[in-house]
């Protein structure tokens, strides 16, 4: 629940002119547990770090700031008010706790909240931030080579450009432009091509006049559950849980799929009711099977080779909708009606419509959505049955008809349907004081075209220990199925069959905090993975962040992994620079290591540098296809510069 | 130069599980062990691997404390003479506060390794090694240490064993010691070592110690009079058999 609940916090933060390195520490356990769920980490890193800078006072924040705070539930919003109205104060994270929250509620508050009674400073009338960042592997594959035909169209440099400007309080603008490595650079205004591959522009005016927000250019829409309009058809592990008061969010992500672009606005007209409507028309990335005559939408966003040029904006997606929210106290009730309309060559047309709501009582907090339609529904309850213990469960089930905003829902690129039914439970018992257990259960059930039954299944147990705040012990077992359908050789003959991926893994890490400024953190994991063989891995590493100044501030790591293949992956989060973010897996026999430098060199500008390598052993290379290397060394640099004025 | 019988017959007898535990004036488990060394140690370590002459190892080790630190040289020879293996080392190891009253143990060590053998000639390269040791409470450590982070120069360099190991030790009185490693190098599987060292009086200490990778069985004692130290180990291979090890440091 603790993913969900800041996977939630996403959609109440606007305009994120963010640091992500600082972060890392928030949610790094999160993402850990859920080594699957990855893919819209990036973003989340971004909205959390926007939080941890606009620290929120729990002494007088209103309901609705209280429920911005990321990992903040409805039930302990409940109970900060009630303690409050009942004339006590809140100085001090203990208060928290008298309250009714429990510790591990408070820890995932701290970042974000501050108990300082003094008034916030005023924020300047404009603040504008100007961010670039340049990054590149060292060593390339033969897609770069100029006497390769079919090699990529353009350099293998990453570039990205930010202006973020924020006028007082209620003005937020921002560009974001962004060129992938092996995309070229062209100028062809008449073409929509701007220089740089991807192009973000959004305007976001909040509190004018009847309107608590009108967005224009790019935007996301976040409602109920994520079902009928979300940035991802995923399953639980990616669902986001409605954010009733912030439905819109500017989008000033670098991520070239899954956002609107057109004209939104929020309004409240009536006491307790919040009205949202919005249109877009996004071109989309497809391509056309001659011989299915099946089209699919890409989402990657990478425009390098000549193929992927070509389907660049093939197709075009219209959308429109509405969104009424009715509040009254910590119960909500809510209706989305969507309009998509995706155009390639023939148009097809989907209407939503879905009902959403949530309560919240001391000890029970609850959400669900329903699309009748298309038969979705996603059911979220949490129950605190005791001030130590904690158990959240959340169903959500999905047929494969119709199509959404950003996908294509009915099959993926192999062939699989996205009809599933899933449900998670996760608990959090503090049975002593500084010992957390959490235990988390995830099934889907997934059918398959040749596997009717296929089930996915996800266990994880974490016992982490924690004293004071300079030691933390943390040990995390891990089993994890899943089952795909194949095709088996049976005699000469080529049948269906299922294939059943197990992997199972054991991590136990130390952190130490020796002072505010050196932190070392040592990570031991293996990994048992059966699939069509049995195999092992193990990572060992050892990582340290140092800030020999208070403007200077250094992470280093160094590992050995040893998988003996791709099931007996490795995952290890990676501290990088800011709106990077880095999960990669690692199977092979090698070493990686990296160090990240970040210098406040004044008060208007941020520099950070990374460099790091990974070295594998006994390989004559590395990748493939394009991205082939010749030997088993991969370095990569990266270096990036901020620029804030007026703050 | 992967055993722990290298580093001395201490580390030896606990199986090679001194990462954390460091008492080590060659720095071959963790070159950290020279940032809390107050005296100059002189050291000479001898073993002779499975009982074979043709196995032999010496070393000689010399570490200087100075105010900003402690710096350290060393060479030893491994072999025979169809195969020898020459180790000359410096390096370097200091206490640092960070901020806070606490200390924290860092050093690195280069060292040249240059390998001979018989009709074929002879080859070398310069590693760099780097380990830290962190007092936790006055009972708990822990360490790292990063074997050949990197190679510099020489052919040989691409065949440096790479190896990240991580101790802990407890240490709840002056005369018990319990310690656990465990290390990865990048061509061999997971090791973990545990050692135990049980000092019966002020001149006597005993010690145990179990690894695997390859799985072994190790003990031996430690004799201290005043400024002078003698550790004598043996360690028990199941196949290959036994090898002893001994080692005597002088401090002044």
């Amino acid at each position: 629940m603790k993913t969900a609940i800041l996977l939630a916090c996403m959609m109440q933060t606007a305009n994120p002119p963010a640091d992500t390195t600082e972060t890392a520490t928030v949610i790094e356990t999160t993402l850990d547990v859920l080594e699957d769920g990855l893919e819209n980490s990036a973003s989340l890193h971004e909205a959390i770090e926007y939080a941890t800078h606009r620290k929120i006072r729990l002494e007088t924040a209103s309901a609705e700031a209280l429920r911005s705070i990321p990992g903040m539930s409805e039930m302990n919003v409940q109970r900060i008010l009630a303690w409050r109205s009942s004339g006590r104060s809140i100085e001090e994270p203990e208060s928290l706790l008298r309250a009714g929250l429990d510790e591990h509620a408070v820890n995932m508050l701290l970042p974000f909240v501050t108990f300082d009674r003094a008034a916030p400073r005023t924020r300047p009338r404009i603040r504008t931030d100007l961010l670039q960042r340049w990054s590149r592997r060292l060593d390339l594959g033969k897609g770069y080579r100029k006497d390769e035909p079919s090699g990529y169209l353009g350099s293998p440099d990453a570039l990205q450009w930010r202006i973020g400007i924020r006028i007082g309080e209620h003005i937020v603008t921002g560009i974001t432009l962004d060129k992938d490595p092996g995309e070229p650079i062209r100028w062809q205004p008449s073409g929509g091509r701007f220089g740089a591959d991807f192009a973000a522009l959004h305007l976001s005016l909040d509190q004018r006049g009847p309107f608590e927000r009108i967005v224009a250019g790019g935007y996301t829409v976040q409602a109920g559950e994520g079902l009928a309009a979300g940035q991802s058809a995923g399953g639980i592990s990616s669902l986001r849980t409605a954010s009733v008061d912030r439905i819109l969010r500017p989008h000033t992500s670098s991520r070239e799929h899954a956002y609107f672009r057109g004209l939104a606005m929020q309004s409240k007209p009536l006491y307790g009711v919040s009205v949202t409507g919005f249109v877009s028309y996004v071109p989309l990335d497809a391509r056309v099977d001659t011989a299915s005559g099946i089209w699919s939408l890409a989402s990657t966003g990478y425009h390098r080779t000549q193929t992927e040029y070509e389907r660049r904006g093939q197709a075009r997606e219209r959308t429109a909708g509405g969104i009424a929210v009715f509040r009254q106290g910590s119960a909500y009730a809510g209706v989305l009606s969507l309009h998509t309309q995706h155009m390639l060559g023939v148009s097809r047309n989907m209407h939503s419509l879905s009902v959403f709501g949530g309560w919240a009582k001391p000890r029970w907090e609850g959400s669900f959505e329903l699309v009748p339609k298309e038969r979705h529904q996603s059911l979220t309850v949490s129950f605190t049955p005791i001030a130590n213990a904690s158990v959240d469960v959340r169903m959500r089930k999905t047929t494969a008809n119709g199509l959404r905003p950003h996908t294509r829902i009915g099959v993926n690129s192999r062939g699989e349907s996205y009809r599933y039914a899933e449900w998670l439970a996760e608990s959090h018992i503090r049975p002593f004081q500084a010992w957390t257990a959490t235990v988390r259960v995830r099934e889907r059930k997934r059918p398959l075209s040749l596997l009717p039954n296929a089930r996915d299944r996800f266990v994880a147990g974490v016992i982490e220990y924690k004293r004071r705040n300079w030691f933390t012990l943390h040990v995390r077992a891990l089993t994890q199925t899943s089952e795909a359908a194949a095709r088996c050789l049976t005699g000469r003959l080529l049948l269906p069959c299922s294939t059943r991926e197990r992997r199972q893994s054991l991590r136990i890490q130390i952190e130490y905090r020796h002072s505010p400024s050196l932190r070392s953190r040592t990570r031991i994991e293996t990994v048992h993975a059966e699939a069509e063989e049995k195999a092992a891995g193990v990572l060992v590493y050892q990582d340290f962040r140092w800030k020999p100044r208070p403007l200077l501030q250094l992470d280093m790591r160094y590992a050995l992994f040893d998988a003996a293949d791709a099931s007996a992956r490795l995952y290890m989060f990676e501290n990088d620079v800011l709106y990077g973010f880095g999960a990669p897996s690692f199977h092979g026999r090698g070493r990686r290591w990296y160090v990240l430098s970040r210098l406040e060199a004044s008060r208007r500008l941020m520099v950070q540098l990374k460099f790091g390598a990974t070295h594998y052993e006994d390989v004559r290379s590395t990748g493939s296809g394009r991205d082939e290397i010749p030997g088993g060394r991969v370095r990569e640099m990266k270096v990036l510069a901020r620029w804030r004025f007026g703050s | 130069m992967g055993q722990p019988v290298f580093s001395g017959a201490r580390s030896a007898a606990l199986g090679g599980a001194s990462t954390a535990f460091p008492d080590d004036a060659a720095g071959q488990v963790n070159p950290a062990a020279w940032g809390q060394t107050d005296t100059r140690i002189l050291a000479l370590h001898g073993a002779q691997l499975y009982g074979l002459p043709e196995l032999r190892f010496a070393g000689l080790h010399l570490v200087v404390p100075f105010q900003r630190g402690a710096i350290a040289g060393g060479a030893s020879v491994f072999g025979f003479d169809l195969y020898r293996h020459f180790v000359l080392g410096a390096g370097y190891g200091r206490r640092f506060g960070f901020g806070t009253h606490r200390e924290v143990h860092a050093g690195v060590r280069t060292e040249w390794n240059q390998v001979y053998i018989a009709n074929h000639g002879q080859a070398g390269a310069l590693g760099l090694t780097a380990g830290v040791l962190l007092p936790i409470t006055p009972f708990i450590s822990l360490g790292a240490a990063a074997h050949n982070l990197t190679a510099f120069a020489g052919p040989l360099r691409s065949d440096l064993r790479r190896c990240l190991a991580v101790g802990a030790a407890w240490r709840p009185s002056e005369t018990f010691a319990m310690t656990t490693d465990i290390a990865k190098e990048t061509r061999s599987p997971l090791s973990i070592a545990a050692g135990i060292e049980i000092r019966l009086t002020e001149v006597l200490a005993l010690r145990g110690g179990i690894a695997s990778g390859p799985r072994r069985a190790s003990g031996g004692i430690g004799l201290s009079l005043a400024s002078v130290r003698a550790d004598f180990a043996v360690q028990r291979h199941g196949i290959l058999g036994w090898t002893p090890s001994m080692s005597f440091l002088y401090s002044w």
